[in-house]
C-alpha cells in the first residue's frame, strides 16, 4: 500500500565531539533528560505525526542503537500498518561501501522507498532535541505545492555563520542557501528537517549519485542543486524548544534545560508526548538523609547522598554522603560514599570513587567516563 | 520431552481490604507507587517461562482489564504466548454457584486447547518472587499429583489468616488446614499451587470436589480423602499477604527499608508493569525529601518523608506528606498538609487542606476527594 509520508532518520554518525559518551554507541542513542535517548525525540514525533513508516539509517556503532530501536515498539511504530526498519550499509552486487554522506545514505535505500512508495519523503536527522508533530509542516508543504521544505529556527544574526542559513521571500519561499556565511543576510537557519516530493527527490538523487565531485550532502549538494535549478522550495519556521546537541558542553546544557521553568519536559512536548523504552526499574528511592532540590530524577534510581539541579537517570546509585551538583549522571552510574560531583557529564555504567571528587563548582563542564572493566576470561 | 505449563492467576482468593478495594480487585490495587499487586505474580510466571497465562476473574472485571490490557507486557514470547480473562458467565448469574473451580469448569477449553501437562496457580494477594522452574522439575521427578508451596513463618497468629497450614510428614503433606491463628510458627500456604492436568480435571469434573467452592478446600479434601499425592516445597524468600488495609499499608512502608526492599527486587528478577510513558520526576527548589518511594511522573515541590508517592501526583511548594501512600493523579496544593494517610487516585487537597490519621490507624480518602 502506497504510504503518503514516509521518515528517514539520518543516524549514522559518530559525534566525535561527545568524546567518550560516543566510544560505543551512535550519538543518537545517547541518554538524555534521566530517561531517554536522543532519537526518542524524532522517534516519538513521528508517532505523533501518524506516520507509519520510518527508517533509520545507522552506519557508525549500529548494534546498540539497532538493539535499541529494535522493531519500533517502543514508540508503538509496529502495529498493522506500522513499520520500523533499520537500515545500515550492506553488501550488494556492486561491492561494500559505506554511507557517503547524508544524501548517499538515502540514495542507498532507494528500493526501501520505492517498496513504501511514498508520495513525500521527511528526512530528520537522529540528534535533535526537540518534541513535534510533522504535519502542520507536510500541510505547509501541500499548499504550496512545493518540490522541497525546509523546517528553519531563526537563529541570532551574529551566530547565524555556524549554521546553514536560508534566505526567503515575503511567500517563505527560499530563494538563496548560504552555508556557514561569513556575512549572512538571513537569520533563518536550517533544522536539516526536509519534506521533499519523493519523484523529485529520487530524481535528484540518482543524480546527485553520479557526480563523483559531490560530497552526496542535504545541506551541500542536493539542496543547492535543486534550488539553482528553480525547484519550489518553502521555509517552515518552528518555534517551539530546538537544540542540537553536539559537544558534551550543550548535551549538558540542553539536560540543564529541563530543569527551568518553560523548558521542561512536559512543557517542551506538551501533546507531543514522548515516548521511550521501559527499563523495568524499581520504583526511585530518595534516602533518609538525601537533600534533592531542583532536580530530574528517573525510575530505578537510588538516591541515599545529594542531587541538587542535576539529572539523574535509571539504576543510577548516588552513595550515601555524597553530593552531586549541577550535573547530569546517565543510566547505571555508581557515585562512591562521600565523593562529590560538580559541573559533570557522568557517562553510563561510570563508577566514581569513594571520597573522589569530580569537576568543580565553578569550573567548566566536565566528563567522567571511567568503568571497571569486566573480565570475560 | 518438555511438559507443557500454564498458569492461572486466581483472583478469587482475593481478600476485600475495604474501601480500597471497593472498585477494584485487590491484583489491581496500586503498590510501591509503580505496580499493582497482580505484577508480581504475572512476573513471576514470565520470569519463570511460562507464557501461557489464565487470569480467573470473579468481579471488578474493568480493574483487572484496565491494567492488563492486551497482557504483552508479561510476555517473553509475543507469538506464541497466550493470555486469557476468563470470568465464569455462569457464576455472575448465580453468584452462590461462583468459585474459583466452577470458574475453571466454564472456561475448561484452555485446558484443551494448550495440552497443558501442569498447571500452576498463583494467587493475586500474596506478593513473592518464586521462580517455578526448579519447582516444576522436582514435582515431575517426585511424580506429585500436586504440589503445595509454603513458608515457615514466625507470625502465623497474625498473618496469613486467609492461608492454610501444612503439616507435613518427609515431603508430604499429611494436614493441610486454616490457619485459625492458635499458632505462631506454623508453614504457611503461599496458595500457590503446582497441579497435574488429570488432578485439576478430577477435582472440576468431580461434584464432590467442585461442591468445596474453592480450590484451596478440594485439594484439602484430596488430602483428607488420601487419594493424591501431594508434596510441600517449602519457599524461603520474601512473601507477605496482603489481607487486610493495615497489613497493605505495613507491607508498603515496611519496603522503605533496603534490607527488606532488596529481597523482593532481587537481581534477575525484573518485575513488569504497564508502561505509561511518563516523564522522570520533577523535583523543585524548595523540595525535601527523605525514605521515600517517588513514581515517575510527579511533580514535587513540597516536603516528603516516609511515603511512597504514585504518577502523576503534584506536591506543591511548602506542602507536608508524611507516612502516607498518594495515588496516581493526586493533587496536594501547596501549604497542605497529609500525614499518617492512604489517599486513592485523583484526589485533591488544597492549601488550606489537611489530612491526619494516627500512625497506627491511617486515614484513607476514597478515589476523587476533594478538602478545602
Amino acid at each position: 500500500m502506497a504510504e503518503k509520508m514516509v521518515a528517514m532518520i539520518l543516524a549514522g554518525g559518530k559525534g566525535t565531539r561527545l568524546e567518550a559518551l560516543t566510544k560505543k554507541v551512535a550519538k543518537p542513542a545517547v541518554s538524555f533528560g534521566a530517561k531517554y535517548r536522543i532519537i526518542d525525540f524524532p522517534l516519538s514525533n513521528c508517532a505523533n505525526s501518524k506516520i507509519h513508516t520510518v527508517g533509520v539509517l545507522m552506519q557508525y556503532e549500529s548494534v546498540a542503537l539497532d538493539q535499541y530501536v529494535g522493531n519500533g515498539s517502543n514508540w508503538g511504530l509496529n502495529g498493522v500498518r506500522s513499520h520500523t526498519a533499520t537500515l545500515t550499509p550492506r553488501q550488494t552486487e556492486e561491492g561494500l561501501s559505506w554511507f557517503k554522506g547524508t544524501a548517499d545514505a538515502i540514495y542507498c535505500n532507494i528500493d526501501f522507498l520505492d517498496s513504501c512508495d511514498p508520495e513525500y519523503v521527511l528526512i530528520l536527522s537522529g540528534d535533535h532535541i526537540y518534541c513535534t508533530s510533522y504535519e502542520e509542516m507536510l500541510d505547509v508543504h501541500e499548499e504550496n505545492n512545493a518540490d522541497c521544505t525546509i523546517a528553519v529556527y531563526r537563529v541570532p544574526l551574529e551566530e547565524a555563520s555556524r549554521f546553514g542559513i536560508l534566505v526567503t521571500n515575503e511567500n517563505k519561499q527560499i530563494v538563496e542557501f548560504q552555508e556557514k556565511p561569513a556575512h549572512p543576510t538571513s537569520d533563518l537557519a536550517s533544522m536539516g528537517i526536509y519534506i521533499f516530493n519523493y519523484k523529485t527527490l529520487r530524481k535528484y538523487l540518482i543524480e546527485d549519485a553520479k557526480n563523483e565531485k559531490s560530497s552526496h550532502d542535504f545541506g551541500k549538494d542536493i539542496i543547492p542543486a535543486m534550488l539553482n535549478s528553480g525547484k519550489k522550495m518553502m521555509a517552515y519556521e518552528y518555534k517551539g524548544y530546538w537544540k542540537d546537541v553536539g559537544t558534551i558542553a550543550s548535551l549538558h546544557q540542553a539536560n540543564m534545560d529541563l530543569l527551568k521553568e518553560g523548558t521542561t519536559i512536559e512543557e517542551i512536548s506538551s501533546t507531543n508526548r514522548l515516548y521511550s523504552e521501559d527499563t523495568n526499574s524499581h520504583p526511585q528511592y530518595i534516602g533518609a538523609n538525601s537533600d534533592v532540590r531542583n532536580s530530574l530524577i528517573n525510575q530505578g534510581a537510588i538516591v541515599l547522598g545529594d542531587a541538587i539541579h542535576s539529572v539523574i537517570s535509571n539504576e543510577v546509585l548516588i552513595g550515601p554522603g555524597s553530593h552531586v551538583e549541577n550535573s547530569v549522571v546517565m543510566t547505571g552510574a555508581k557515585i562512591g560514599k562521600n565523593a562529590k560531583v560538580y559541573n559533570a557529564v557522568v557517562a553510563p555504567g561510570s563508577i566514581v570513587g569513594e571520597g573522589e571528587t569530580v569537576g568543580a563548582l565553578d569550573g567548566d563542564v566536565v566528563l567522567y567516563a571511567k568503568k571497571v572493566v569486566k573480565s570475560h576470561e | 520431552m518438555s511438559k507443557k505449563v500454564i498458569g492461572f492467576l486466581n483472583l478469587y482468593s482475593s481478600p476485600n481490604l475495604g474501601p480500597l478495594t471497593e472498585k477494584r480487585t485487590l491484583g489491581s490495587t496500586s503498590f510501591l507507587g509503580r505496580y499493582a499487586l497482580m505484577d508480581f505474580p504475572l512476573s513471576n510466571f514470565t520470569n519463570s517461562d511460562i507464557d501461557e497465562v489464565n487470569i480467573l476473574v470473579k468481579d471488578n472485571f474493568r480493574s483487572v482489564s484496565k491494567h492488563v490490557g492486551s497482557m504483552k507486557t508479561w510476555v517473553n514470547n509475543t507469538i506464541i504466548a497466550r493470555q486469557n480473562i476468563l470470568i465464569n458467565e455462569k457464576g455472575i448469574r448465580n453468584p452462590k454457584e461462583n468459585s474459583d473451580l466452577a470458574c475453571i469448569l466454564q472456561n475448561d477449553w484452555v485446558l484443551y486447547e494448550a495440552k497443558a501437562d501442569l498447571i500452576v496457580v498463583q494467587p493475586s494477594h500474596i506478593v513473592d518472587v518464586i521462580d517455578f522452574r526448579p519447582i516444576i522439575e522436582e514435582h515431575f521427578e517426585k511424580d506429585a499429583d500436586v504440589t503445595i508451596i509454603y513458608k515457615n513463618i514466625d507470625d502465623a497468629d497474625k498473618t496469613f489468616s486467609s492461608s492454610n497450614l501444612l503439616k507435613i510428614e518427609g515431603d508430604k503433606v499429611i494436614s493441610f488446614k486454616k490457619n485459625n491463628g492458635s499458632v505462631k510458627k506454623a508453614n504457611v500456604s503461599l496458595e500457590t499451587y503446582i497441579i497435574g492436568y488429570n488432578t485439576l480435571q478430577r477435582l472440576i469434573h468431580s461434584s464432590e470436589y467442585l461442591q468445596t467452592k474453592s480450590l484451596k478446600k478440594a485439594i484439602e479434601k484430596l488430602i483428607v480423602n488420601k487419594v493424591a499425592r501431594v508434596y510441600a516445597h517449602e519457599y524461603k524468600g520474601y512473601a507477605r499477604c496482603f489481607d487486610t488495609f493495615q497489613h497493605y499499608v505495613d507491607y508498603s512502608f515496611e519496603l522503605l527499608d533496603y534490607n527488606v526492599f532488596s529481597e523482593l527486587f532481587k537481581h534477575g528478577s525484573p518485575i513488569y508493569t504497564l508502561s505509561h510513558n511518563t516523564p522522570p520526576t520533577r523535583y523543585g527548589s524548595a523540595s525535601k525529601i527523605s525514605n521515600s518511594f517517588i513514581a515517575n511522573g510527579s511533580k514535587v515541590d513540597g516536603q516528603v518523608k516516609n511515603s511512597i508517592i504514585s504518577r502523576y501526583v503534584t506536591i506543591g511548594e511548602g506542602a507536608v506528606v508524611e507516612n502516607s501512600i498518594i495515588l496516581t493523579g493526586t493533587y496536594i496544593d501547596a501549604g497542605a498538609v497529609v500525614k499518617n494517610a492512604v489517599v486513592d487516585k485523583y484526589c485533591h487537597v488544597t492549601s488550606e487542606g489537611v489530612v491526619e490519621g494516627r500512625m497506627t490507624s491511617p486515614v484513607y480518602l476514597e478515589q476523587g476527594t476533594l478538602i478545602k
